[in-house]
């Protein structure tokens, strides 16, 4: 005899409630492969739990946002921020697609180095550069970024020794009209100190300040406040260049574009909520397009997005581990991903999915990773299918922020596979093992 | 053990508990557990009559089973 499909029985509370403001969808809508890859297929492959990423979507990020840039204004470049994923497949790809590096460390500047990035377009932000990181990027004629005046004060007294003229930009930080102002790095715009930066570079001639840069914070929704920063950011170069001489070629505005995820503090989703690369697009450049530079001078726009351009593109499957029934009666569900891979769930709600759709009814769960330990959950309260043991959990818009910032605790980090283009599964990065782990200690 | 008086199961998946004025919803195999245990089969009994009927494995269905006991219980709807 055929046997039924099973699901677990689930018993739910009916509690009333004010009807909602906003139509949620609370139908279960079943994802059952990643660019015509099955899940199952790759589970069975590669193990679980397991971050994969899409080459298609990557690639369509990327175009999509030079696209929206350069239909409008002539001279825009991005750089690719290694720190929201240094997964050398991936920074290739975007170099593939026209991408300089942008780093913050001596080691991200190597990664840039091995991954075949010429030094001269490595861009070198971040507020502690060693002797030695400034050394190695002026003899490679990178565009350095000076975030305070000890590394004003250190680069000019290195240039004077090397005999090198470095091109440089300051780092400028200001207010763009939300909060929180990230004033900590580089020379604040309104207080003063970045014109004070900008006359001593003028005034002792030994470095070659090409730019501007900026960057105001991340997942940035208020696409006002990119407008407010290119007005500012302008004005300062004008100012550089008309008063101090400087020949300043370009302006940084930075990262910060948002991505689809949804913040635990929105009410909405970022679904919703996220503006296009075309929004940013308007705002910025419909500045720029207004300023005049001497000499009709075009400045060419650089940008440093990391999260919008890799976020979507990175998944985390999962697979159940167990149900386990609270005292307070809420149910959790155990899955074998946990926050050590998932350093984005104390900042999001992350959309999760399963296999199942048509699914009439659903429980809320708290879904928790499998650490010993309390703060290991993945999502507080998600209605989801009523799952059971081996069944798949797909975590979206994993691809930022992720595979950097995870870490070896209790369980060891998992393999890494990029679904193709053309189909086909490669694997970026093999997962930790105990070797690994041991080989570091004495 | 059994369901409790006063408890009225519709088809459409709803359940109102009298005793205590709460209702719920159910899907279909909590539908199946209910009318078997009005007909005052044993939790053994349907789990060997569910290990049978479904595509589950045992230890699956133990836990599953344990767990919507314990709800009954919570909610009041199981006598003894
Ligand atoms: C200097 C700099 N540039 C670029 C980025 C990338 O930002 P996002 O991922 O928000 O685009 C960051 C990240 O915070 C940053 O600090």
């Amino acid at each position: 005899m055929e046997k039924k499909r099973y699901e677990r029985p689930l018993l739910k509370r009916i509690v009333p409630t004010m009807p909602g403001k906003t139509g949620q969808n609370t139908n279960a809508v079943a994802q059952t492969e990643i660019d015509g890859v099955p899940l199952e297929g790759l589970r069975e492959r590669f193990g679980s739990p397991l971050f994969v990423f899409s080459e298609s979507r990557l690639r369509k990020n990327i175009r999509e946002a030079k696209q929206a840039f350069s239909t409008r204004y002539p001279e825009v470049r991005f750089a690719w921020s290694y720190k929201t994923n240094y997964l050398n497949s991936i920074c290739s790809l975007f170099h593939e697609e026209g991408s300089w590096a942008e780093v913050v460390s001596g080691f991200e500047y190597d990664k840039a180095i091995e991954n075949g990035v010429a030094s001269n377009r490595i861009i070198f932000n971040g507020p502690s550069k060693s002797e030695a990181d400034l050394l190695k990027a002026m003899r490679g004629d990178s565009l350095i970024h000076i975030d305070n005046t000890e590394e004003l004060r250190l680069l000019t007294n290195l240039a004077v020794a090397e005999g090198i003229r470095p091109r440089v930009a300051i780092r400028v930080n200001l207010d763009a009209g939300i909060y929180p102002a990230w004033s900590r790095f580089g020379f604040n715009l309104e207080s003063g100190q970045a014109w004070d930066a900008l006359e001593k570079i003028a005034s002792e001639n030994r470095l070659s300040c090409v730019g501007l840069h900026c960057h105001i914070g991340t997942f940035i929704q208020t696409v006002n406040a990119y407008r407010v920063e290119t007005e500012k950011m302008a004005a300062l170069a004008l100012d550089a260049m008309t008063k101090l001489g400087l020949p300043i070629s370009y302006l940084d505005l930075g990262g910060g574009f948002a991505s689809k995820n949804s913040l635990k503090s929105s009410y909405l989703t970022g679904e919703d909520l996220c503006p296009s690369f075309d929004d940013y697009a308007e705002a910025i450049t419909s500045v720029l397009r207004r300023v005049k530079f001497p000499g009709d001078k075009k400045m060419v726009l650089v940008f440093e997005t990391g999260r919008a351009l890799v976020d979507n593109a990175g998944f985390l499957l999962s697979s159940v581990i167990t149900n386990k029934r609270m005292a307070d009666g809420r149910l959790n569900t155990v899955i074998d991903a946990g926050v050590n891979l998932l350093f984005t769930s104390f900042w999001y709600n992350h959309k999760v999915t399963t296999t199942y759709d048509n699914v009439a009814l659903m429980e809320p769960t708290t879904l928790c990773g499998p650490l010993c330990m309390n703060i290991d959950v993945i999502r507080d309260n998600v209605l989801l299918p009523p799952l059971k043991r081996n069944d798949l959990v797909l975590i979206h818009y994993v691809g930022a922020y992720n595979v950097t910032q995870w870490m070896q605790f209790i369980t060891m980090r998992p393999k890494v596979v990029m679904v193709k283009e053309n189909g086909e599964v490669h694997l970026l990065r093999d997962a930790e093992t105990l070797a690994d782990i041991n080989r570091m200690e004495h | 053990m059994g369901l409790t008086s006063g408890m009225i199961i519709n088809e459409s998946g709803y359940v109102f508990n009298t005793l205590t004025g709460e209702s719920f919803s159910i899907n279909q195999t909590a539908k199946t557990v209910l009318s078997l245990l009005e007909q005052g089969r044993s939790k053994s009994e349907i789990y060997q009559q569910l290990l049978a009927e479904y595509e589950v494995d045992g230890s699956s269905l133990e836990a599953d089973l344990d767990d919507f006991f314990y709800l009954l219980r919570k909610f009041r709807m199981l006598e003894g």
